[in-house]
């Protein structure tokens, strides 16, 4: 404080009025800017014009008690600046740190008259009042003194900074000569150092929000990748990367054990990997003891040496647990061990490989990389494994400046004569895992494993759901075609009764008139007795081909085969309808190329009296045509094999050639009005088709249309080659 | 009392009609013509129909007819709607019966054969003498 002397009221008014705008415009600073340097270095500014001295400066303890000067403030160069040195733990003694902390104590020293002042507060609760209640003067210690003359200090004030009640730092003030500082100039420095602890609490506070922010942006960031509509495989790449970033790590690898214990993970690598080595090293680092146990037990994570499992298998009160949980993972090492697992995984945080017992078999692979620390999350849901977020960080060459050359052997007995920089380099330093970035990948861990999970009962869900869809397709249509096979019989079953009750119908009605005498004359009475039996004769032929189709149905239909020759068979048919063709005036035509055929004899005759019969009943005039030749079969190209073509053609009335296939239901008449003029049962088609395909056949109706005759054609089974 | 018998089975029919003609003493004129139907009932010649299900070929207006739908056509026409009409047919099973039954609106269901040629004299008599009433 250089001014002018003059009246002590007037220096006192004016000392007290600096004191008060130096406050204000601390506080002020304080108040405008969160950010420490800031404040810190207008403080030391502040503050040194304030009392006038050659240096004021915050020194900030580190955790290992040594320190570093982070805020300077130098008149005239009057005093070497001491900005970013670091000085040992030993500079400033236990002792003296407990009291600084304890009792508030601030220490003046004067060089000249080799006396050291504290001052201390009663106590911690009542410091607010800044009284003081103790004063200690003695001698000060002659190291102390060499100390500050080798630092080119005659006069210092030191007074503590508290934050948490933990000692933050310091405030000190050097002068180059002898300086009294004033009660008023205490009080001063007190008020402005608890300023700067408010200013510490704040800016800390603001330092974590920020960090909680860029935590939970970074948080939401991977939690919406997660949920990106990309594939499973480019999301978990892309998180990958981001976690790894995240943490400033140089690479990093996720590996996700697979669904089938049977079939390898999966691995996911972003930037730097260590190299697994052919020869005796797992091909897959999570495949190592090391990383098994993790991924097993992760409540190992956090303890030195591995748990013996075999401890906890009291715990466990169902063997069936036990074995269905020790048959999850494949056996890596050669034994079989079961694996228990705990609810909350935790995670494992290496700061240096090489310093660790645990990896000591896995070091060469990361002997030719700069990793040296390694974040291991095993990744979980529930009891269920499901595999390991590994990051890696490389490590650093660190730089430290110290205000002279530490000699530790001197170091002790006196104090050094120079605090000219220093320069300390140490290579290979592990970047130590802060617990904010565990904390982050935890919490990153915990949303990647809730992913994982996702997808995989997504995944699950959807083959599931496949399955019930392809089931249900089969079962719809195994109904349909029970049901159209239903549908089917119980319209069979429908027209049978009705062609049935229909002759039946008619019988009944005759022999009733019969049995009434309702006859006029002897010719009334045969028509009665002729349409009586007629139709039971009808009857009959309806319920044997009804029979026959119930046992083709039913399988029971045995099937004769026998080499037949096929010419006498077709003359035998040609004399059985000789007599009806001559009486219609219809030429009955046999044309046979064909020697023998293996079939059943009573069956290939039903088939074709029927198609004959067929034929002469819608064939008024022209002729009907037997003809049989060996061909290869039509319907299928890619095979020569031959077969037997029967065909019986007609020049009657045709059929509509939409109708053809109907033609084979039972009951079918191509024109429904044609069946009273043509009679018939509606069953002959149907059984001829039965018995052709029983035979190995196949039938089918050809026709131009109305009136330009039918031809209907069918096979058997060549055998005679 | 004329009667209308429905069936293109026509040997069938003659046998029924002649059974109807001389155990009930009713007139009975067989057709299985769409065409013959409507006529014959507008002319009012016709007091009761006995009707046919399957009829195989028969049209009207471009359309293939079963007997259930001519039933319907004569219960919708106002000239012809008080004719009874019973449906006889080889049609037995109990769903057939009552979906025709609906789909007509005839007004008695018959299976064939009948055996029972009185009881359907009886039926045939009181649908007759109920006509006015159901006018």
């Amino acid at each position: 404080m250089n001014q002018p002397e003059s009246s002590r009221d007037g220096q006192v008014e004016q000392s007290l009025l600096t004191q008060g705008t130096l406050l204000n415009r601390i506080t002020n600073r304080i108040r405008q800017s969160l950010e420490l340097p800031e404040i810190l270095s207008a403080t030391v500014a502040e503050m040194r014009s304030f009392l006038g001295t050659d240096r004021v400066k915050i020194y900030r303890f580190h955790a290992d008690d040594s320190g570093e000067v982070i805020a300077e403030s130098i008149y005239q160069q009057r005093l070497p600046s001491l900005l970013g040195l670091n000085f040992p733990a030993d500079d400033i003694p236990l002792e003296a740190r407990e009291m600084f902390v304890k009792a508030r104590q601030r220490s003046i020293v004067d060089i000249a008259t080799q006396q050291i002042s504290f001052t201390r507060l009663s106590s911690l609760e009542t410091a607010e009042d800044l009284a003081v209640v103790e004063m200690l003067q003695r001698p000060v210690d002659p190291c102390h003194v060499e100390y500050l003359t080798a630092m080119g200090v005659k006069s210092s004030l030191v007074v503590p900074i508290l934050h948490q009640q933990q000692l933050w730092g310091l405030l000190v003030s050097h002068h180059s000569e002898p300086k009294a500082l004033s009660e008023a100039d205490l009080q001063m420095v007190q008020m402005v150092a608890d300023q700067v602890s408010i200013a510490i609490a704040q800016s800390n506070l603001l330092s974590q929000a920020r960090e909680q922010a860029r935590r939970e942006a970074i948080i939401n960031q991977i939690s919406t990748l997660l949920h990106a509509p990309l594939n499973i495989q480019e999301i978990l790449q892309i998180v990958l990367k981001r976690v790894v970033q995240s943490v400033g790590g140089s690479g990093g690898r996720l590996f996700l054990l697979a669904t089938e214990p049977t079939t390898p993970g999966n691995l996911y690598t972003y930037a730097k990997q260590p190299v697994l080595a052919e020869n005796g090293q797992p091909k897959l680092l999570e495949a190592s003891s090391f990383w098994q146990e993790l991924m097993a037990n992760p409540s190992l994570a956090l303890q030195s040496s591995p748990l013996d499992v075999a401890q906890l298998l009291p715990q466990l009160q169902e063997e069936a647990t036990l074995k269905s949980i020790a048959l999850h993972l494949p056996e890596i090492n050669g034994e079989a061990r079961p694996i228990v697992y705990q609810a909350i995984p935790t995670i494992r945080a290496i700061n240096d490989l090489y310093q660790e017992p645990d990896l000591a078999a896995l070091q060469p692979v990361f002997a030719t990389t700069q990793i040296r620390s390694i974040l291991i999350m095993p990744l979980r849901y529930g009891q269920q494994s499901l595999g390991c977020l590994t990051i890696f960080r490389d490590e650093v060459d660190t730089e430290k400046l110290w205000a002279g050359h530490r000699d530790s052997d001197e170091r002790q007995q006196r104090p050094r004569q120079s605090f000219e920089i220093w320069r300390e380099l140490k290579s290979g330093q592990a970047q130590t895992w802060l617990p904010s970035e565990i904390e982050l990948i935890q919490s990153l861990g915990t949303h990647l494993s809730m992913a994982v999970m996702q997808n995989r009962l997504y995944q699950c869900e959807r083959e599931q759901r496949l399955l019930v869809e392809m089931r249900n397709q089969e079962l719809h249509t195994a109904r349909t075609v029970a049901e159209e096979a239903s549908r089917l019989k119980s319209d069979f079953l429908s027209s049978t009764s009705h062609e049935l009750r229909t002759p039946l119908a008619s019988t009944l009605n005759y022999l009733k008139l019969l049995k009434e005498g309702f006859y006029d004359n002897e010719e009334e009475l045969k028509e009665y007795i002729q349409v009586a039996y007629q139709s039971a004769e009808n009857l009959v032929a309806i319920i044997n081909d009804v029979l026959d189709i119930a046992k083709i149905e039913a399988g029971r239909m045995n099937m004769n085969l026998e080499t037949l020759h096929l010419p006498t068979l077709l003359r035998e048919e040609q004399n059985l309808f000789n007599l009806d063709s001559r009486r219609k005036g219809i030429a009955f035509i046999v044309n046979c190329e064909v020697e023998n055929v293996d079939a059943d004899k009573v069956k290939l005759r039903q088939i074709l009296t029927n198609l004959v019969s067929n034929a002469l009943k819608f064939t008024s005039q022209g002729e009907i045509r037997i003809q049989a030749v060996r061909k290869i079969d039509s319907f299928d190209p890619n095979s020569e094999a031959q077969v037997v073509e029967i065909s019986v053609a007609d020049t009657g009335i045709g059929i509509d050639i939409s109708k053809r296939d109907l033609l084979f239901e039972p009951f079918v008449q191509a024109d429904g009005s044609i069946k009273r003029r043509y009679g018939g049962t509606g069953l002959g088609l149907t059984i001829c088709r039965r018995l052709v395909e029983l035979m190995g056949g196949r039938i089918w109706i050809e026709s131009s249309g109305k009136d330009q005759g039918t031809k209907v054609s069918f096979t058997l089974p060549d055998t005679n080659v | 009392m004329n009667i209308l018998l429905v069936d293109d089975d026509y040997l069938l029919a003659k046998g029924t009609a002649k059974l109807i003609q001389r155990l009930g003493g009713h007139q009975v004129q067989i057709t299985d013509d769409p065409a013959e139907i409507f006529c014959q009932c507008q002319a009012g010649n016709v007091h009761l129909v006995l009707m046919d299900v399957n009829l195989p070929g028969a049209q009207w207006e471009g359309q293939a007819v079963s007997g259930a739908d001519l039933a319907r056509l004569l219960k919708s026409h106002p000239q012809t709607t008080h004719i009874p009409i019973i449906l006889v047919t080889a049609y037995a099973m109990v769903t057939e019966r009552q979906a025709l039954l609906a789909a007509s609106q005839a007004d008695e269901f018959w299976t064939k054969p009948i055996t029972d040629y009185d009881a359907l004299l009886v039926a045939i008599a009181q649908l007759h003498s109920m006509k006015p009433c159901n006018r």
